[in-house]
């Protein structure tokens, strides 16, 4: 186990913002670590170490909002909430656990208040569940979900997250490094109209 | 991913002919010019060395080039946004802290400056309240610096367009269009407007013992792992070890030039890679550090002396701190365009290069097509249109939708040099070694947004005449922070005036040359990498002259 470092929780706190421009990948390395060790957690099917069942409940149902399963799989299938278990275990500040932590306590306390038969956000219908959570999305604690989820939908998959490469098929994105012109559908048509291929 | 230095080992206590502190795109210049002529060189970098053919394309996790770069932890800067406003801790100066420096990850747009980014103060006349200058040297003087930029770090691309004068052809041909490139310069065509291939140090053939792009699509903010990139690293820095001159002392971050009683640099004292100050001996120095550290160091290296820092007597170091404005208007297409093959740019317009006073205001600039987005950052909603969702089936179906099919059409533009605007010693802050922090102040002058509304329009007529299906932009706002880091230590013939002369030379100190980006009169109009190479290569023929005459 790694100790936590500031230089890796760093990535949890700013990535929203920072993830842009030239300096485009300015916290990156900082989950890398986290990444092996979900991809280890994922690979051995080893059982979630920092999150009970819950919570794991609980926060895979809001990952498989954020980026549903439907036509095509989700974060569910991506393997998002090991990513989610490792980074709480290594990178992440002990405010941002305890904003996760806290969020299930509250997300359990505000459902059981308006679906007393109810009581857990992942046994809500998804209609309920999307209305719920739209109802939060301004908050801390949905912020950083979203930022976990869509980070382990889109990370290499041999770091975990993005299992199967779900989220590159999805987008279309091939790690395949070594291309040859023509590269898409427009220089295609440009060079069979004759234009010059330089 | 780190690699062993292969030069020589000159021991601190025995006078080298040259420290050249900084490695990057013009450091490793100075050290192979100055080497090959017979000089011994030490370059002090204070970032690590790595093996280029480690460099991988994982978003992240081949990405520690730019955690090197960026991390903010050890070395902190303060921000203010005017002159009289209290400085925050707040990075806004970005570069690569490397062997090879911010060239081993640049985007890596060749750009000559055109003539008149030399003289166009004489040409439009006067700015008050600002350092809008002429520099004290022409293109014609520099052209066949840049011709050997072309030539011995290599360049590709083809004339065209209202492209600069050239005294010989490009070495290699221009790399493949892409869409981006195509839509890009069918819109400027029906537009009337000029286009060319994008100058790239780039190779699009093997060249001088390095292959041709593999089109792996990961440049801009990564290493190159085949070396087709033209970086320092890959083409500098082991030429100049070749000598068997040259040392490269990695992980040694300089903290001070040391002068001796007439004035004259004597050693430059710096902490090596265990964190122990040392101090290596040296007839000269010559700084390449970048338009942020340069200053830095000669303002840490004041003394009685040089009571305002070393070097500004002008109190010119640090001033006139420009990068350059950057505007974005997307269309979303059809058609697959796999943007995320291939070099981020293939072509290129300087239609608007010229500023016209018609306009109301100071600015030109070029424009380009690309698309510069890897899937995690785009995965996480960079690239939609703004009010797109931000989670849920729609958000997924757009990401789905979108990230092959947008092209991100960029407009550059000048950064008018302004006296506040400046690189200080922050007071408080510290890095790990105690040396004071950079103070970095960027406050635009009015004309400068004037002139990013104006190209972001020209880009959204672009993207309009191309055919997009969907059109938006990002409303352009005032410059907080920089990449191209330039005109800090401005050359010039006025020593009241200036930091250098028209061949690098520091007015106070006669063994003193600066040359890299804080020698820029003017911000050209984006991508000033090309000119901080042809400075350096133009310094270093005088320096080696200077030294064979005894005349440093």
């Amino acid at each position: 186990m790694q100790p936590k470092d500031p230089s890796r929780r760093a990535f949890f706190r700013s990535s929203g913002s920072i993830l842009s421009g030239t300096w485009l990948a300015y916290q990156l390395p900082a989950i890398l670590a986290l990444s092996e060790l979900a991809c280890k957690a994922q690979l051995e099917s080893a059982p979630l170490k920092a999150l009970n069942n819950v919570e794991a409940f609980e926060l895979e149902a809001i990952a498989a909002q954020i980026f549903p399963s439907d036509e095509t799989p989700g974060a569910r299938e991506a393997g998002i909430i090991h990513f989610i278990d490792q980074a709480i275990l290594n990178v992440m500040e002990k405010s941002d656990e305890e904003l996760l932590r806290q969020g299930v306590v509250d997300l359990q306390t505000s459902v059981g208040d308006m679906y007393p038969t109810v009581g857990r956000f992942s046994a809500l219908s998804n209609e309920r569940q999307i209305e719920y959570l739209r109802s939060i999305e301004n908050t801390s604690f949905f912020n950083l979900m979203r930022t976990l989820t869509l980070t382990g939908m889109f990370v290499h998959p041999k770091y975990g997250g993005n299992r199967d490469k779900i989220g590159w098929k999805h987008l279309g994105f091939d790690d395949k490094h070594t291309w040859q012109p023509p590269f898409g559908y427009y220089d295609e048509q440009y060079l069979k109209e004759g234009g010059d291929a330089k | 991913m780190l690699s062993k230095q292969t030069g020589p080992k000159y021991p601190t206590r025995e006078e080298v002919d040259f420290v050249v502190v900084g490695s990057g795109a013009a450091g490793g210049i100075m050290a192979k010019e100055l080497s090959t002529a017979g000089f011994s060189v030490v370059v002090l970098e204070q970032g690590p060395r790595m093996d280029p053919s480690k460099f991988g394309h994982d978003e992240y996790g081949d990405d520690e080039a730019n955690g090197i770069a960026m991390t903010g932890e050890h070395d902190p800067q303060s921000f203010k946004d005017s002159e009289y406003s209290s400085p925050y801790r707040r990075n806004s100066l970005f570069y690569l802290r490397t062997v090879g420096g911010t060239s081993v990850h640049f985007t890596a747009n060749f750009w000559r400056f055109h003539p008149i980014d030399f003289n166009e103060r004489s040409v439009l006349g006067p700015m008050s309240g600002t350092g809008f200058a002429d520099w004290p040297i022409t293109y014609d003087e520099l052209e066949p610096y840049y011709t050997k930029v072309d030539w011995e770090v290599g360049v590709s691309g083809a004339p065209g367009g209202n492209s600069p004068p050239r005294s010989r052809p490009f070495p290699m041909p221009p790399l493949p269009v892409k869409s981006s490139g195509v839509l890009f310069e069918k819109a400027c065509k029906s537009l009337g407007w000029s286009v060319r291939p994008a100058p790239m140090a780039i190779c699009s053939e093997p060249y001088d013992g390095r292959p041709g792009c593999i089109h792996c699509g990961f440049c801009m903010g990564w290493g190159c792992e085949v070396s087709a990139k033209s970086t320092s690293l890959a083409t500098m820095i082991p030429k100049a070890e070749a000598t068997g001159r040259c040392e490269i002392r990695a992980l040694c971050t300089a903290s001070r030039i040391e002068t001796d009683d007439t004035g004259r640099c004597k050693e430059v004292v710096y902490f090596d890679s265990e964190g122990v100050q040392q101090a290596q001996l040296t007839k000269a120095v010559v700084v390449c550090g970048n338009g942020g550290e340069t200053p830095r160091l000669l303002l840490m290296s004041d003394s009685n002396l040089f009571p305002n820092g070393l070097a500004n007597s002008s109190d010119k170091v640090g001033r006139y701190l420009m990068g350059n404005g950057q505007v974005h208007a997307y269309g979303y297409y059809e058609h697959p365009l796999n943007e995320f093959k291939s070099v981020q740019v293939t072509r290129i317009s300087q239609q608007f290069y010229k500023s016209d006073p018609k306009r109301g205001f100071y600015g030109g600039g070029g424009m380009d097509a690309r698309f510069q987005m890897g899937p995690l950052s785009f995965g996480l909603g960079r690239g939609l249109p703004p009010g797109s969702p931000k989670w849920g089936r729609e958000f997924k179906k757009l990401t789905g939708e979108y990230f092959n099919h947008v092209i991100d059409v960029n407009g550059h533009t000048t950064n008018i040099p302004m006296a506040r605007n400046r690189v200080e010693l922050d007071p408080q802050l510290k890095d790990r070694y105690g040396r004071p922090a950079m103070m970095v102040t960027i406050d635009d002058h009015p004309d400068d947004l004037k002139a990013k509304q104006w190209f972001l329009e020209r880009t959204i007529e672009i993207v309009e005449a191309s055919g997009a299906k969907r059109i938006w932009s990002r409303t352009p706002t005032p410059s907080r922070g920089r990449a191209h880091l330039l005109g800090t230590c401005r050359m010039g013939n006025n020593p009241n005036e200036s930091v250098v002369d028209r061949y690098n030379r520091a007015h106070d100190v006669p063994n003193l040359f600066l040359a890299d980006g804080s020698s820029l009169v003017s911000s050209g109009r984006g991508q000033p990498t090309m000119t901080i190479e042809a400075i350096a290569f133009r310094a270093a023929d005088h320096i080696t002259q200077f030294a064979k005459r005894g005349e440093i």
